[in-house]
């Protein structure tokens, strides 16, 4: 009796395998042919998960205006698009139109000759009268535009101003300011910086204005452009300092392997002082049950003449292997998206736009706060502005300083070996 | 009497050791179980091991109306794949134990070689293969690759307890008239329930979890497996863990279920994977 009921129950998944993988293939091929037929134009777009909530209205209203236009979005998780979109790079089947992030993240598709040149576009579409021009600069490569702006953020010291009431502080306009808070606020029994080590980012965020601190904004851009050795003393200052602050506890205990995300969390609740971080916050705050503007922002106190922020872009690039058609559909998707109409009606959830001009969101304070605070410039954020190989080392060097595996000097020199080899392989 | 007494010891202190390992194992699902009924600011303001203050049952249905969609291409890629696989893998178990062949130890030594490849190191071939032959966003594409990374492991614990099958069986079956087919169907793979039960928990479980390559080969949102689903509640500069929690909560009750079903022969069918 078994064995005949197992034998039937795999005849049946036989007959429902070949049946359903017939459907699966007809229906493909089906769709293919009935575009082809009717002149439509099928576009694929890769995009991040949390963009979805408002990239789906935007894509609807898209085709509901542009009938002729059928686009196919897939929402991606952050680190699977960047896996999704190398294989797809390595395999030749990159989608239409993608999100990507600017500087070296993005620059390896334009490198590889995998992006449509955007130059003519921008000059005939008059883009500089739409984006800002930082945004516009940041998607150029080789004085190429290789990208539809979309985003531009920077960063900003976040700090809970009732905690800030309570110890009679106010925001810092000195680093010297800056530390004997952090020390006031440890003494009370806080911990200053809500800091995550997992991926490196969060710490390079504070390891980059430090070097901006220590070496000048002209060191700095020289270090990022690899134009000057890493093993100069500025950069031995740097990473002395985050050891420093890391044995002063002024980072959560066990923070290199916390999720900076994670690590957020207790400064919604007053728990924490500070986390260099962009406008979108307001959003975390506002659903940890908190006022986005209980929060109060400062410009990280480098001590350099003019204080720059931390900035980076975020793009649309389109494929330069997609025929004309498909190319012209994602322009018009691409402007689309990230033009003035459309940004102004989903600015709440939409995040700092690349646009000249937009309506702030009253949900995001921070947001218009931020773009005027960057009026004494910005330098690009060091995971965009330095090679792939070289952020990993500076990832690797910053939890070998905290953990004491490496001294700070060797740190640098660590850093300024990968950027030799970057170079000798290029 | 010592004798007893020294029975009764050693089985409290094992029963001890066992209630602490099962606590050790249980608190994180029980603070996954506590998020899955919490709202986020009740999440934010209270600790993680702190009961909600109010229970939002909510979270549940909310993660559903997202998830539904993924969990039904996980069953059915998972009902699918899983019973064609081992079918592919006990006919190999089957012919590299009973059909006496010269280079048959060979043939195991090659299918082997599977398991060893780490298979980011394909994924560019692999895509490049299933976008040649029309395959990218099929599901034929992804059982493919799904029965081609799961043939080595599957041959492996089958060819084992088959091995352990005597072989007077196969003789009386030929002398009874069955042909190879038949006693494959008849008396070799009935014998073998326990470890296809075993290969079922294992496989479905592996299906299942799977992510990177269904997220690499699929590019449809409607065709995407519950572990693309789940990372819906996860954002580039916020993750919704309430939210997250419930998923989870709710995805795991498929496995549960088959290792439920296939349990009793679990332990039974490993042991095939050890004999020689």
């Amino acid at each position: 009796m078994g064995k005949k009921r197992l034998i039937f129950l795999l005849a049946i998944t036989m007959v429902l395998v070949v049946v359903l993988s017939a459907c699966s293939s007809k229906e493909g091929s089906d769709k293919a042919s009935s575009a082809s037929d009717t002149g439509e134009t099928t576009i694929s777009l890769w995009v991040l998960n949390d963009q979805a909530a408002y990239l789906k209205p935007i894509l609807e209203s898209f085709q509901k205006d542009n009938p002729t236009i059928h686009v196919e979005a897939t929402y991606y998780g952050t680190d699977p698009l960047k896996e999704s979109l190398k294989v797809a790079a390595s395999s030749k089947t990159l989608p239409t139109m993608w999100f990507t992030w600017g500087g070296s993240l993005g620059a390896f598709y334009p490198e590889n000759g995998l992006t449509m040149d955007l130059t003519e576009t921008a000059a005939s579409h008059k883009w500089s009268d739409i984006y800002n021009s930082a945004a516009l600069d940041m998607v150029k490569y080789d004085n190429k535009t290789s990208g539809i702006p979309f985003h531009v953020a920077s960063l900003g010291m976040f700090y809970p101003k009732e905690l800030y009431a309570k110890l009679n502080l106010n925001p810092p306009t000195s680093f010297a300011e800056f530390e004997q808070q952090m020390g006031k606020i440890k003494e009370s029994g806080i911990t200053p910086l809500a800091v995550g080590g997992k991926g490196g980012w969060d710490v390079m965020r504070l390891t980059e204005q430090l070097l901006e601190h220590f070496a000048g904004p002209e060191l700095h851009d020289k270090l990022n452009a690899l134009e000057a050795s890493w093993a100069d003393p500025a950069v031995e200052k740097s990473f002395e300092k985050l050891k420093e602050w890391s044995d002063k506890n002024y980072f959560e205990k066990g923070f290199i392997t916390l999720d900076p995300l994670e690590a957020e969390t207790p400064l919604y609740q007053k728990e924490r002082a500070y986390a260099l971080t962009g406008p979108w916050i307001d959003t975390n705050i506002s659903g940890a049950g908190n006022a986005p503007d209980s929060f109060g922002v400062f410009k990280f106190p480098n001590d350099q003449p003019k204080v720059r922020m931390s900035s980076f872009t975020e793009m649309f690039q389109i494929s330069g292997s997609a025929d004309g058609k498909e190319q012209e559909a994602a322009v018009k998707l691409g402007e689309y998206i990230t033009g003035p109409d459309i940004v102004n009606k989903y600015i709440d959830q939409y995040g700092a736009p690349a646009l000249k001009e937009f309506t702030f969101s009253k949900q995001s304070p921070h947001t218009s706060e931020m773009a005027g605070m960057i009026g004494d410039g910005s330098f690009l954020i060091s995971d965009q502005a330095l090679p792939q190989a070289v952020v990993q080392k500076l990832f690797e060097a910053q939890d070998a300083v905290v953990l004491g595996e490496w001294t700070p000097a060797q740190a640098g020199q660590e850093i300024q070996k990968a950027v030799e080899t970057y170079k000798s392989g290029n | 009497m010592e004798e007893t007494r020294n029975s009764t010891f050693s089985k409290v202190v094992n029963y001890i050791l066992l209630i602490v390992l099962a606590i050790i194992f249980l608190i994180p699902i029980l603070f996954i179980i506590m998020t899955a009924l919490k709202s986020n600011a009740d999440l934010v303001k209270n600790p993680v091991y702190a009961f909600p203050e109010i229970v939002k049952w909510g979270n549940f249905s909310e993660a559903w109306d997202k998830m539904s969609i993924y969990i039904r291409n996980s069953l059915f890629i998972s009902v699918v794949k899983v019973p064609i696989g081992i079918l592919i893998e006990a006919l190999a178990a089957y012919a590299l134990t009973r059909m006496n062949f010269k280079w048959a130890n060979a043939l195991f030594a090659f299918f082997l070689i599977g398991m060893m490849i780490p298979f980011q190191a394909t994924l560019v071939p692999l895509n490049m293969m299933l976008n040649h032959f029309g395959l990218e966003n099929t599901y034929p594409g992804i059982f493919m690759v799904y029965i081609g990374f799961g043939v080595p492991f599957g041959i492996m614990v089958l060819r084992g307890f088959l091995r352990s099958i005597p072989k007077e069986l196969d003789e009386s079956a030929f002398i009874d008239g069955c042909g190879e087919l038949g006693k494959f169907f008849r008396i070799i793979l009935p014998i073998a329930m326990p470890a296809i039960a075993t290969l079922i928990i294992l496989d479905f479980l592996s299906t299942w979890n799977e992510f990177l390559l269904a997220q690499i080969f699929i590019t449809k949102n409607s065709m995407l497996p519950v572990t693309a689903g789940l990372l819906t509640f996860q954002g580039q500069h916020s993750n919704d863990y309430t939210l997250l929690s419930a998923g989870v909560l709710i995805s795991i009750v498929p496995i549960l279920v088959v290792y439920l079903f296939f349990q009793r022969y679990f332990v039974a069918g490993m042991a095939g994977a050890v004999k020689g």
